[in-house]
């Protein structure tokens, strides 16, 4: 598998560091540990890790601040956040950093799993695609061919969620390829009820799959829940928007609260 | 302060009096003096006549001696200072006052005369203010004159002397001098005495004054300013006695009635404050207990996994990875509770809350045989809230009730639509009828940790509660006594 299955984990407290270990380890992962961000970047050097799991809260150099060291120095290295105190604020700087994902702590078998499998699978894709294939922190994935109705309404969390605004003022959230495997094996997904007020940072669904790993999808954008694409899943349901290697599938449609400050956690696509 | 109110009112009044009583006691005394120096005109014009009619009969007669006599006895009499006559050219005929010459001349300018010889010719009658003059005499001594023409009759110039003649109309004047010590003295004893008056009205005045400013004004106003102090020193309960149903009454129950809500405001603030800090504890707290909790969340099911073969041992680590799963969720409900952020709002119905909150509890209920009665408002307005912190409210709240109630109790819940100054509210009340809460301890059930449940209350249910009614712009009282029940309500703004 390559680098597929090579993770490093940077976490300086001992029983998390084991947890990793033994989850990750029954799966067929290799896990390594660093105590801190300066160990890591020593570990780096010489080891081939496709996945990177990161605490924020480290002694010396934070978390965020190796996330973000990571997307430029290691583009192709595949890096998550996790931590005790997922408040939106932390998850939304994470994903903006370069996250590709954010597991709050404590997390459960299955919660970590289905991050980091999904993790090993772009790891596989990029190792497959033709050399210097970009990260997926320049943009959505490497080589994708914009949607019919261009890049131009999209705006993307990190790497995590994008949303469109629409002409009629709604916005829909949704995710990406990297979604597709999950949610066509979902057995159970939750949506937020009609009129719900969601928040960038919170979860706004949950999607378990019928072997047992579950998936967190970080809400890209604030607002008032007016459509949830429930159909979707199991290899059913709305994928009009589907295109190519974006191949991308909208979850929530909301009516945005328009904060300023939230569309400076949103960036526009950027060729990579 | 006070001295310098009563101060100024005292000076204010006190000066009006001086003036008031000084004109008055002016008046009166020239009134007096008008008076008394009237009497004595009259009392000298009779005198004067009278000399007039004894000594007619001596000039008549032409004794001379006798008219001479006359005027000496009575000029010698006390309280007359002179009596003359001097003849129409104004030489001084007859004099009892020895020290005048007989024959000096009388200034015809001077003084009463003027009245009849301002113009040319002399006047014939006169009035006898206009016959009178006061003066100073050589000695000092304030008199009277008055004088009192002879007038020619025929018996005078018809008289064997032939002093006269006919066409004579004034023979000669008759000036009686009377000294005006008497009237003086009067009129200083009056002055005297009105000054006392005078003087003793303006301190009575003063000093009534000053008494009641001091029970009415001063001691209430100074009652007020220590309350101030006090309160500006930081006890804000301290109330002020005063019964009095006048302005300073109602200004000092409405003094204390600010500082009471200043008070309760100052607690709710304290409050808040508490209550952020705790959600900073907590936050603290909880992240470090992920750390652990991640731990053996991990390992337990580990271990549940490879225990499909023993079912003993699979039950048994299936409590184990349970109640780690709650020990998750109670941090992230701690957690929630910390944040600052508002929580997942949707549009909620008081009233399905509550109805969900019952079935939830139904169980507890039947088993203590409670009676739960529910009063919902079928027109009762939605509200943004979130749903789950509504439950936790309304789960809690029902809880008390029943942990409060004896066997066969009652818990009534009632929600209602209310209009109040201005603005729409939802009201939902939760009432019980057991034993009540003393009022001292009402304040305190708020706080973090505060229970009544011993070890099996964590005292955070109201704490949480009222920080939820706070987040949603609510407010919740309770109104309890013992002996009467508790009542909890709610209030959610529309």
């Amino acid at each position: 598998m390559g680098r597929a299955n090579q993770v490093l984990v940077v976490e300086d407290e001992a029983v998390v560091v084991a947890s990793v270990q033994k989850i990750l380890g029954s799966e067929g992962f290799a896990v390594e540990a660093a105590g801190s961000a300066e160990e890591a970047m020593q570990k780096l050097q010489t080891g081939g890790y496709g996945i990177i799991l990161i605490d924020i809260v480290l002694p010396g150099v934070s978390g965020l601040q190796l996330t973000e060291i990571l997307r430029k120095s290691h583009p192709r290295a595949i890096t998550i956040t996790f931590s005790g105190l997922a408040t939106r604020e932390n998850v939304i700087e994470a994903l903006r950093c370069g996250a590709f994902d954010f597991i709050p702590k404590p997390f459960s078998f299955e919660e970590l799993l289905g991050a980091v499998k999904r993790a090993a699978a772009v790891v596989e894709r990029m190792d497959a695609a033709p050399a210097g294939a970009g990260r997926r922190g320049d943009g959505p994935f490497a080589g994708a061919s914009p949607p019919p109705d261009g890049w131009e309404g999209y705006r993307f969390l990190g790497d995590h969620t994008w949303a469109k605004f629409e002409e009629d003022g709604s916005a829909v959230i949704g995710v990406d390829e990297t979604f597709a495997a999950a949610l066509a094996q979902a057995e159970a997904l939750e949506f937020p009820g009609a009129f719900e007020e969601i928040k960038q940072g919170h979860v706004c669904v949950r999607i378990t799959t019928r072997d047992k790993t579950v998936h967190l999808v970080w809400c890209a954008l604030s607002g008032v829940v007016v459509e949830s694409n429930a159909g979707i899943g199991g290899g059913r349901g709305d994928n009009s928007r589907t295109d190519s290697a974006f191949n991308g599938t909208w979850l929530v449609r909301v009516w945005p609260e328009q904060g300023e400050e939230e569309a400076r956690n949103l960036r526009r696509y950027t060729q990579p | 302060m006070r001295s310098r109110i009563s101060v100024k009112l005292i000076l204010a009044v006190g000066c009006v009096t001086v003036v008031i009583v000084g004109l008055f006691s002016y008046s009166v005394l020239t009134a007096q003096h008008t008076a008394l120096l009237s009497q004595v005109e009259h009392h000298a014009d009779q005198l004067s006549e009278t000399i007039k009619a004894v000594a007619k009969y001596d000039m008549l007669l032409n004794h001379r001696e006798g008219v001479h006599r006359t005027i000496d006895v009575v000029g010698q009499q006390p309280g007359i200072r002179a009596v003359r006559i001097f003849n129409k050219e104004g030489a001084i005929i007859f004099s009892s006052d020895k020290e005048e010459t007989v024959g000096s001349m009388v200034d015809k300018r001077a003084e009463a005369c003027f009245a009849c010889h301002a113009i040319d010719r002399p006047l014939e009658r006169l009035a006898i203010p206009q016959r009178t003059r006061v003066f100073v005499g050589d000695k000092g001594v304030r008199s009277l004159g008055i004088i009192n023409p002879i007038y020619n009759e025929p018996a005078c110039w018809q008289a064997s002397c032939h002093a006269h003649e006919a066409a004579q109309k004034v023979l000669g004047i008759l000036d009686v001098t009377m000294s005006l010590k008497y009237v003086d003295q009067q009129a200083d004893l009056n002055k005297v005495k009105l000054s006392v008056f005078a003087v003793g009205s303006v301190l009575a005045i003063s000093l009534i004054l000053w008494l009641f400013v001091h029970w009415m004004v001063g001691r209430p106003v100074s009652e007020l300013v220590k309350a101030t102090n006090i309160v500006a020193g930081g006890d804000l309960n301290y109330k002020i006695r005063m019964e009095k149903a006048d302005e300073l009454g109602n200004l000092a129950t409405s003094f204390t009635d600010r500082t009471q809500r200043l008070a309760e405001v100052q607690m709710q603030l304290y409050q808040s404050e508490k209550l952020a800090s705790l959600g900073r504890l907590a936050a603290g707290v909880a992240h470090e207990i992920n750390n652990p909790l991640t731990g053996v969340m991990t390992f337990a099911s580990f271990l549940l996994k490879r225990a499909d073969h023993d079912p003993e041992l699979k039950a048994d680590l299936e409590v184990i990875v349970r109640e780690t799963m709650r020990c998750r969720e109670i941090v992230k409900g701690l957690l929630d509770f910390a944040r600052p952020t508002p929580g997942k709002r949707t549009k909620v119905s008081a009233n399905d809350i509550i109805t969900h909150a019952e079935a939830v509890l139904h169980n507890q209920l039947m088993i203590k045989k409670i009676t739960f009665e529910a009063r919902l408002d079928p027109n009762l307005p939605d509200i943004m809230a979130d749903r789950g912190q509504l439950e936790q409210v309304y789960l809690n709240l029902i809880v008390n009730a029943i942990d409060a109630v004896e066997e066969n109790g009652r818990i009534t819940v009632s929600t209602d639509h209310v209009r109040e100054n201005g603005s729409a509210y939802v009201a939902v009340s939760v009432r019980d009828n057991g034993p009540g809460i003393p009022p001292d301890q009402i304040p305190k059930v708020f706080e973090p940790f505060y229970t009544t449940k011993g070890a099996k209350g964590t005292g955070l249910g109201l704490a949480v509660v009222w920080a939820i009614m706070e987040k949603h712009q609510g407010s919740i009282r309770i109104e309890s006594e013992p002996g009467r029940g508790t009542a909890v309500n709610l209030r959610f703004p529309v």
